[in-house]
């Protein structure tokens, strides 16, 4: 089962994401992270999380580009939770290992192979993604690609899922499937 | 008149074809001439227009009043836009601030107003 979360920032996409998880009946829980720790506050961030997470039962895996090289190595039934589809975007765009004049065609599909791997490898998966496209800003050209490929990711994931939630003050509201 | 608003590339034109099933007439507000009457059932990209004829001086309100009178059964595409930081530029403000009230006013008038999430469609308004 694969289940999108969007919403703006601090809407508590992310709350309910993980409350998604921890009640489900999975046996083992993981947590795709993919923030790239550029500096001291991304690193602080990243640790007070995975400590939050480890209480949890969470098993944290980082995966800051390439998602269709993550593996599972755990017998049982399991859930993973990605967080979030718009930093993996941004990675694979503009990370310094990516090229230069990003194939944004190739990446959008690589992120959805990355998507379906998850899909055969777990029970279920929860994909946290972010609501940035009702500012009205016109921003520059990379920016503006970015926000396109992470739209049509979006688009293309909420195809594919069971359920697509968006967030708003903490509040779920079902664009499709059920909230159970 | 049909409304259809969400955000930028959310899929709204795509999500309307896919539904009406038939060939349409569409305008696209960012190429439309300015200082035409916009005159195609569907218009795409409302706000580009708005913003454009704004930009010209002009004022878009009483010119879509004219086209919804010529074109009653048009289907209106806009972005919802008022979501980020207050422009700092005078005319965006103005912009965000007349596409918003427009939207308002559309959706008072429009006998089906759908909002657009990810290529997923809500309705937010259907008369009859």
């Amino acid at each position: 089962m694969l289940t999108l979360v969007s919403g703006g920032s601090a809407s508590g996409k992310s709350e309910f994401a993980e409350s998604l998880v921890l009640s489900s009946k999975q046996e083992h829980r993981f947590y795709l992270a993919t923030m790239i720790a550029f500096d001291e506050e991304c690193k602080k961030r990243i640790a007070r999380h995975r400590l939050m997470r480890a209480e949890k039962n969470f098993e944290t895996i980082e995966v800051p580009t390439d998602l269709h090289t993550v593996t599972f190595l755990k017998n049982g039934s399991k859930i993973a939770l990605l967080e979030c589809m718009s930093n993996l975007v941004a990675n694979e765009i503009f990370s310094p290992t990516a090229s230069e004049y990003p194939d944004l065609q190739q990446i959008e599909e690589k992120i959805l192979t990355g998507v379906r791997f998850l899909m055969q490898q777990c029970e279920e998966v929860v994909i946290v993604t972010n609501e940035l496209f009702s500012d009205g800003i016109r921003y520059d050209s990379s920016t503006q690609s970015y926000l396109e490929v992470l739209a049509k990711v979006n688009q293309r994931i909420a195809a594919l899922a069971d359920k697509v939630f968006e967030v708003t003050a903490g509040i779920p509201i079902c664009w499709k499937g059920e909230i159970s | 008149m049909r409304l259809i608003i969400g955000g930028a590339n959310q899929g709204k034109l795509q999500w309307y074809l896919s539904q009406c099933g038939c060939e349409q007439e569409i305008m696209d507000g960012e190429l439309l001439p300015i200082g035409e009457l916009p005159s195609k059932k569907v218009f795409n990209h409302l706000h580009r227009w708005v913003f454009r004829v704004m930009e010209a001086g002009e004022e878009p309100q009483h010119l879509l009043e004219q086209y919804l009178e010529k074109c009653p059964d048009a289907v209106i595409l806009c972005d919802e836009v008022g979501c980020g930081v207050v422009p700092i530029h005078p005319l965006e403000r103005e912009w965000r601030e007349t596409t918003g009230r427009l939207c308002c006013q559309l959706a008072k008038q429009a006998a089906q107003v759908d909002r657009i999430f990810c290529g997923l469609a809500m309705n937010l308004k259907k008369e009859g």
